[in-house]
């Protein structure tokens, strides 16, 4: 497996090259510097945001506030445990959703779809 | 993505253990078909090329991409074990659920679009190619061949359950017979084969979620229209009650290990639940193992509680805040 995948990667079979890094003779696709950072930042900002929602949602809800959110309920769920059985599992989801979404705008913003 | 096919084989394959003769032959055939089916799957799309077998040729769409990686979440250890497992460790079984569809989100966002924009086809390689060291791709691989093989272990216990019962055969044939059949569809159509596979093991794995859920939601349904049951009459003890210590309950008392899986903070479970003076006691003891060990009718060693990631990480922290 190993040996296989190595070899092939090396042959070249993929043509990534036009969304990695733009081919450097059409010099239209590649973005500026200033632009490549501030794609850079947006994205990382984007996770930022989201990887605070997911720790907030599992972690926190889930466990470390479990006891008080308890005292709350969604119907007659507790609401820590609604958070730990299920209200988190649908944020996750939520969360890839939104991250593909806005991934693809950025992508598009910056010209770097493929 | 192997023990999915689990999925359809476990329910009918119990049912045949109770000596249904019908129920066997039914089985035979239905389980018979869906291995055809994924075979002829692995057939169809035999790949010939390094780039067809590891991505498929990149010709998945990406509903069926996304069908397929549902698949891989429903696998052996959430079909077989995941219900009984929340049942019996209660809450901190909540930590299974969390945790390995948490990941799913790191992935997505951490690793996944990096590995794809980088045109590698294994995190190893990538982690090599990115920090440029031989040293760090080793480190890479043997932590996928680390994880791959405590995965597949696990897997493949599963699928010698499975096939053992089914076949009423030791354990270990069952393993043998699984790891053929797996084999026989991986090999032939690598990651084409398997996604495709998995577009139709998910939805018979949905189904197969489907109907213990119906027949058990109608089966709770008749029990508690039976005189007995009645609704209890002590107002809860709302910050102490959980739906988890009324569900290990309902599966000490009823045996239905779904039911709590399934509905863990119905009605249902909550009448069943809190039945009498007894077990109402029990709710206001302090939570988690204490609660199993100390209702008495079922005592825990730790080492039967959960793992130990549970018992180190989890109740602590738990337990320093509350």
């Amino acid at each position: 497996m190993a040996c296989g995948e190595r070899v092939s990667s090396r042959n070249g079979l993929f043509d990534f090259s036009e969304f990695a890094v733009a081919p450097s003779n059409s010099t239209e696709r590649r973005p500026a510097a200033a632009d490549h950072k501030a794609y850079w930042r947006a994205n990382l900002r984007l996770i930022a945001v989201l990887l605070a929602i997911w720790a907030v949602v599992s972690f926190g809800f889930g466990i470390l506030l479990v006891e008080r959110l308890n005292t709350l309920s969604i119907g007659r769920v507790p609401l820590g445990f609604w958070f730990a059985q299920q209200g988190s599992i649908y944020v996750f989801v939520i969360l890839i959703f939104v991250y593909a979404w806005r991934m693809d705008r950025l992508d598009k913003k910056f010209k770097v779809d493929e | 993505m192997s023990a999915a096919l689990l999925g359809q084989a476990a329910p009918p394959a119990s049912a045949a253990a109770a000596g249904l003769d019908a129920t066997r032959v039914l089985t035979f055939v239905f389980v018979t078909i869906t291995f055809m089916a994924y075979l002829y799957i692995g057939w169809r799309s035999r790949v010939r090329e390094t780039r067809g077998f590891y991505v498929a040729g990149r010709g998945v769409p990406a509903i069926a991409n996304g069908a397929a990686t549902a698949a891989d979440w429903m696998s052996a250890a959430s079909f077989i074990s995941m219900a009984g497992l929340i049942s019996f460790m209660g809450y901190d079984g909540s930590i299974y659920l969390m945790g390995w569809t948490g990941g799913y989100v790191l992935l997505a966002l951490l690793l996944a679009p990096y590995l794809r924009k980088f045109g590698k086809y294994t995190v190893p390689d990538f982690v090599g190619e990115r920090y440029q060291s031989e040293t760090a791709r080793v480190v890479a691989a043997i932590c996928a061949i680390f994880v791959s093989l405590t995965y597949v272990a696990g897997q493949m216990r599963g699928v010698g359950i499975v096939f053992g019962r089914f076949l009423e055969v030791p354990v270990w044939q069952g393993v043998v017979v699984g790891m053929v059949i797996v084999a026989c569809f991986a090999v032939l159509g690598g990651m084409k084969g398997i996604t495709w596979t998995q577009v139709v093991q998910y939805a018979v794995l949905i189904f197969a979620f489907l109907i213990p859920a119906v027949a058990l939601c109608a089966g709770v349904a008749m029990m508690l229209s039976l005189p007995g049951c009645g609704r209890r009459t002590d107002p809860q003890p709302a910050a102490r009650t959980f739906p988890p210590t009324g569900a290990v309950k309902v599966w000490q008392r009823e045996n239905r290990i779904l039911v709590s899986w399934l509905m863990p903070a119905s009605p249902v479970v909550q009448r069943l639940g809190g039945l009498d003076e007894f077990e109402l006691r029990v709710e206001r003891l302090p939570l988690g193992l204490d609660t199993r060990i100390g209702s008495g009718q079922h005592s825990l060693t730790p080492a039967q509680a959960g793992p130990v990631s549970s018992r180190l990480l989890w109740r602590p922290v738990r337990r320093a805040l509350s």
